[in-house]
């Protein structure tokens, strides 16, 4: 099991390098920065000195090198717009968006699992179908136009609840199940096949045949063998919630990290998005990291590979 | 008293010896109907299987796939798939009809009155589970062990079905063992809270034939030290030689003879048995000649002739076998078989 964790760790890191090389280069791409932050009747020798005040002038791989050097020193850069270390312009805003993923994370798991299970044994009843038109509307209704739904319905009609910012729990409400509905779908439709698919396997029928009661065979056998496949899509859901969270930040006015992002895509604010993007990436390497880790907690044979 | 006999005996009481005139098992006349994929229709799968079934004794139920044999065992268990249902008849067992139990009392007698042994050990094991594991959850539920009692009955269990050093394999995983062994913890877990009643569908077909005769062996073995009843479904003659007592050939869903081995081997006065047994490859005569095969298809459900089933596959067929379906008849010496020529052949 250590070997096994650490041939994972390994893995993780390399992937790491791999995004931060990614995400530097992509930044890059999106357009040059000098041209917004110099005004519009700025000379060339003035737009050439902006770029070397900002080591743009250097070749891109000496500036990867230079970033590499910072970021291991923890400095991801200034931030253009705001004058701020890029760092802990994401890390203010942080809090917010893992309070919203993180929280619908929750959700999802435990309401997919949950639904998941029941359907699969309710199979080809009222529930099941019922729930499934619930799954096809949860993968089929962009989060944008269900966020709008929820507003008009919970903040303009019934005025229960605030329809954007961050001040109370109240407001957490609608952004997290906006953000929580496609998760649902993804993890119940994966759940009910999986548990359809163990709860006809011949160890399933052997268990009935020792005189197991239902619930010990679905919760304690099933289930577990099902969760393989349910844990693999709820690591990319963890990631997915956290790091993609930019359209239901926007629709709310929730102040997180995706609503930054986009500010800084704008803006060419180059050390932002690095500092954001290696932010969130660590978050879905770490996810997955979690999931390997999970899978040889569950199965032996993947322990023992 | 083999070593291996002592160390199962020392496990289990001996039960006391039933008395011989009452069987343990008596099916009569049992029906069950499985609804078509389609839903539209209802097959017999089985038509009316009658047997009597003694402890210490083994009874063989023998057909090609599809013949109903696994669907009687399963009825037996009160395990039917959810698109089958029992259309009549009884099984009754210790004294008490099991059709006409609910799914909470067969819950109590599966696992502790009445075991099961499927065909695939490799699959019939939660991979993700121990063996000591999974042989606890019987125990448990059944017995309320708990603590060093268990773990003794553990270590026990898995030492009456001859597996070495069963401290170590305890806390191993099923993917860790071979197949041949993993059908003995099978086995074990079938005989652990000491059943009257073992039903072993097809138990060898997965294994090497090594493992095969020894598991057979194994299986003879529990049978005779704890007075079970066995019933042994399989397509090969060759388990049944080797391990019951009584025969019973089902066809398309019905019994088509039954009677005791020897006398099914000697003398087989149905056309299907007779053409099963020449089946049967011959090591020795014959090795020049190709493997004897029986002509046509095995039996559409949907589609069964309106007199004997197996008409249209007979060599001996006669004009009235297309007509009715003919009935079990006596052959004398518990022989029964359903055939309108049997008196003749």
């Amino acid at each position: 099991m250590l070997f096994y964790f650490f041939r994972r760790l390994g893995r993780a890191l390399v992937t790491i390098v791999g995004i931060s090389v990614i995400v530097f280069v992509v930044a890059r791409l999106s357009g040059d920065p000098t041209l917004q932050l110099a005004p519009e009747d700025a000379t060339p020798e003035e737009l050439a000195q902006i770029r070397s005040e900002l080591g743009l002038d250097k070749p891109i791989w000496m500036q990867y090198v230079v970033f590499v050097e910072h970021v291991a020193q923890g400095d991801f850069g200034t931030s253009i717009r705001y004058q701020q270390p890029a760092l802990s312009l994401v890390l203010s805003v942080l809090p917010a968006t893992l309070q919203l993923g993180l929280s619908a994370f929750v959700l999802s798991t435990i309401v997919g699992v949950l639904l998941g299970v029941v359907t699969a044994l309710k199979r080809d009843t009222w529930i099941d179908s019922g729930l499934r038109g619930v799954v096809v509307v949860g993968q089929a209704a962009p989060s944008f136009w269900l966020g709008m739904m929820l507003i008009l319905l919970f903040s303009v009609e019934l005025q229960w609840l605030p329809s954007s910012g961050r001040m109370s729990l109240a407001h957490m409400v609608l952004p997290t199940m906006a953000l929580a509905l496609s998760s649902v779908a993804v993890v119940l439709r994966l759940t009910r096949s999986a548990m359809l698919e163990t709860m006809s396997a011949d160890y399933i029928r052997f268990l009935r045949s020792k005189g197991m009661s239902k619930s010990l065979i679905v919760w304690k056998h099933a289930l577990r063998n099902a969760s393989i496949p349910v844990i693999a899509v709820l690591g990319l859901q963890l990631s997915y919630l956290i790091g993609g969270a930019v359209i239901v930040e926007t629709v709310f006015n929730w102040p997180g990290v995706g609503r930054l992002m986009v500010e800084a895509l704008n803006a060419r604010d180059f050390a932002v998005i690095q500092a954001g993007a290696l932010l969130v990436s660590f978050f879905t390497v770490g996810a997955n990291l979690l999931v390997d880790l999970l899978f040889g907690l569950v199965d032996p044979r993947i322990r023992y590979e | 008293m083999s070593k291996a006999d002592a160390m199962a005996a020392k496990v289990l009481p001996l039960m006391p010896e039933p008395t011989p005139s009452e069987p343990l098992v008596e099916v009569r006349d049992l029906r069950i109907q499985l609804r078509s994929r389609d839903g539209a229709r209802l097959l017999n799968v089985v038509n009316g299987v009658s047997f009597p079934l003694h402890r210490g004794r083994t009874l063989g139920i023998v057909g090609e796939s599809g013949c109903g044999k696994s669907t009687t065992a399963l009825a037996l268990m009160g395990l039917l798939p959810g698109s089958a249902r029992v259309a009549g008849g009884q099984v009754q067992f210790a004294g008490e009809n099991l059709l006409a139990k609910s799914e909470k009392e067969m819950r109590e007698l599966r696992g502790a009155k009445i075991s099961m042994i499927f065909q695939d050990p490799m699959v019939a094991l939660d991979p993700l589970f121990t063996i000591g594991d999974q042989l606890a959850e019987p125990l448990e539920r059944h017995l309320k062990l708990s603590g060093a009692a268990l773990r003794e009955r553990q270590v026990s269990l898995l030492q009456a079905v001859s597996i070495p050093s069963p401290e170590t394999r305890l806390g191993q995983y099923p993917h860790q063992m071979s197949g041949g062994m993993l059908q003995r913890v099978v086995g074990a877990i079938a005989i652990a809270c000491n059943p009257a009643l073992l039903i072993a569908d097809e138990p060898t077909t997965a294994l090497d034939p090594t493992a095969q005769a020894q598991f057979l062996d194994l299986l003879a073995r529990l049978r005779d030290t704890y007075q079970l009843a066995l019933i042994v479904v399989t397509h090969d003659f060759g388990v049944t030689a080797r391990l019951c007592d009584d025969v019973l050939v089902m066809y398309a869903g019905s019994v088509v003879e039954r009677g005791p081995v020897r006398e099914i081997f000697d003398h087989p006065r149905h056309p299907y048995t007779q053409a099963l047994l020449a089946a049967i490859p011959q090591a020795q005569e014959d090795r020049q000649g190709r493997l004897r095969t029986i002509e046509g298809q095995p039996p559409d459900l949907a589609r069964l002739p309106q007199g004997c089933a197996f008409a249209p596959r007979c060599p001996n067929v006669r004009p009235k076998c297309h007509e009715l379906p003919p009935p079990l008849r006596e052959m004398g010496d518990g022989h029964v078989a359903s055939c309108w020529r049997a008196g003749e052949v």
